[in-house]
């Protein structure tokens, strides 16, 4: 998947958000926290901050103190979906 | 006048708490508490919390080269534990001067500084010692629960002294704090704290924070660009550097002593600062932020070095 940066037009968005996903599948495996299932978190409030510093530092996407909740690091899913309006915001 | 702090010192318990000492006072692993503590290194004293301060205070006295005869006015604080021993006046050999005891979390210390501040700007008095002090039983050391997917706080044994004059010294710009009292309203008991809550507190903590640093730039009309250096408690790496990030400071700023691991988060801050300044890396007219951070509150100082230093 090619990478794309995070200041990207729209025409990117697609393999902006597989990138995305590998981004988040790499540095959750990076630090063992990923479910059996293959897709949910098993996030503490210590281990999330190391994921946001990871994620922040790998894809430029600044993620903010104000989505630490749980329903933002429930899911593989739930953080792809957290960086892409963070990512649009930005 | 202007007014500064002229002399610090800090005094920890002598004796170090090993992992599987507290692991078994909260019935944890050794591993699960080496993880909690990521390398923190915990400090008991077998005197007491009044042996302590009285200790700090002293020390500090003694390096600003007066004695408690020369102090007109002592700020006792300690943590949220109950105060069981005889008024640090009476400890000291003063029991006539001006005093005051103060109680709270951990950035109390840094909002008893500025008090002693506005004391003596109030008062016309001259000398303030402000001091900190705090133990705690091996059950009550730990803020959370050691077990997995908590929050968990270890704390050391130690205290701090500052003494604050009208004289020479780190000059008191400004200070800030900020609590969050849906912090306390959400967690009730610590061991209540639970996944929702938890992340809630979490956030809570660096929201204070960031507004606490941002009112305290504010009010001594400074932006984040001006400022040298940040002095901070020593937490886990990881929340320092997300905290730093939120707080818009580049990490190459945050000075923490080598010599520093982790002990409580009133004594940290000071004991990084009196660090600093040994280091001489600072100039006249450089700021220092001095920021106390706890569970459901954060306080600031800012701090300039006079152009006479």
């Amino acid at each position: 998947v090619p990478r794309c940066d995070v200041t990207r037009s729209s025409s990117c968005v697609y393999s902006h958000a597989v990138d995305l996903k590998e981004l988040v599948l790499t540095k959750i495996r990076e630090l063992g926290k990923l479910d059996p299932d293959g897709t949910s978190l098993q996030l503490d409030s210590i281990s999330i901050i190391d994921f946001v510093l990871a994620l922040e530092d790998s894809s430029g996407i600044e993620i903010g103190n104000e989505h630490l909740t749980v329903e933002n690091f429930r899911s593989v899913d739930d953080v792809v979906r957290l960086l892409e309006r963070q990512s649009r915001s930005s | 006048v202007t007014f500064a702090i002229r002399a610090t010192a800090v005094k920890l318990g002598e004796r170090e708490v090993s992992h599987d000492e507290l692991a078994a006072a909260h019935g944890a692993t050794a591993d699960l508490v080496a993880t909690a503590l990521e390398g923190k290194i915990v400090y008991a004293t077998t005197t007491s919390r009044i042996a302590l301060a009285c200790d700090a205070a002293q020390q500090c006295l003694a390096k600003a080269g007066i004695t408690i005869d020369d102090i007109d006015l002592l700020i006792s604080c300690r943590g949220r534990t109950p105060e069981r021993e005889p008024p640090l006046e009476l400890a000291l050999g003063r029991p006539q001067v001006p005093s005051l005891s103060v109680q709270g979390a951990c950035p109390i210390i840094l909002r008893a500084i500025w008090l002693a501040r506005s004391w003596l700007q109030t008062e016309k008095l001259r000398r303030a010692l402000v001091v900190y002090a705090e133990t705690s039983n091996p059950n009550g050391r730990v803020i959370g629960q050691l077990a997995a997917n908590s929050v968990r706080d270890i704390f050391s044994d130690g205290a701090v002294a500052v003494l604050v004059n009208d004289g020479p010294g780190l000059l008191l710009r400004a200070f800030a704090s900020e609590e969050s009292s849906e912090w306390w309203d959400s967690i009730g008991e610590p061991s209540s704290i639970g996944e929702q809550t938890e992340l809630r507190a979490l956030r809570e903590s660096v929201a204070v924070s960031k507004v606490a640093f941002a009112r305290c730039l504010e009010r001594a009309g400074l932006t984040s660009d001006t400022v040298t250096a940040l002095v901070m408690p020593n937490e886990a790496d990881a929340m320092l550097r997300f905290v730093l990030r939120q707080l818009r400071m580049p990490q190459a700023r945050l000075f923490r002593s080598a010599r520093s691991p982790s002990r409580t988060w009133a004594v940290d801050p000071i004991f990084n600062l009196e660090h600093l300044l040994a280091a001489g890396t600072l100039s006249p007219g450089n700021v220092v932020m001095c920021g106390a951070r706890a569970m459901g509150g954060a306080a600031f100082l800012a701090l300039e070095v006079p152009s006479s230093s």
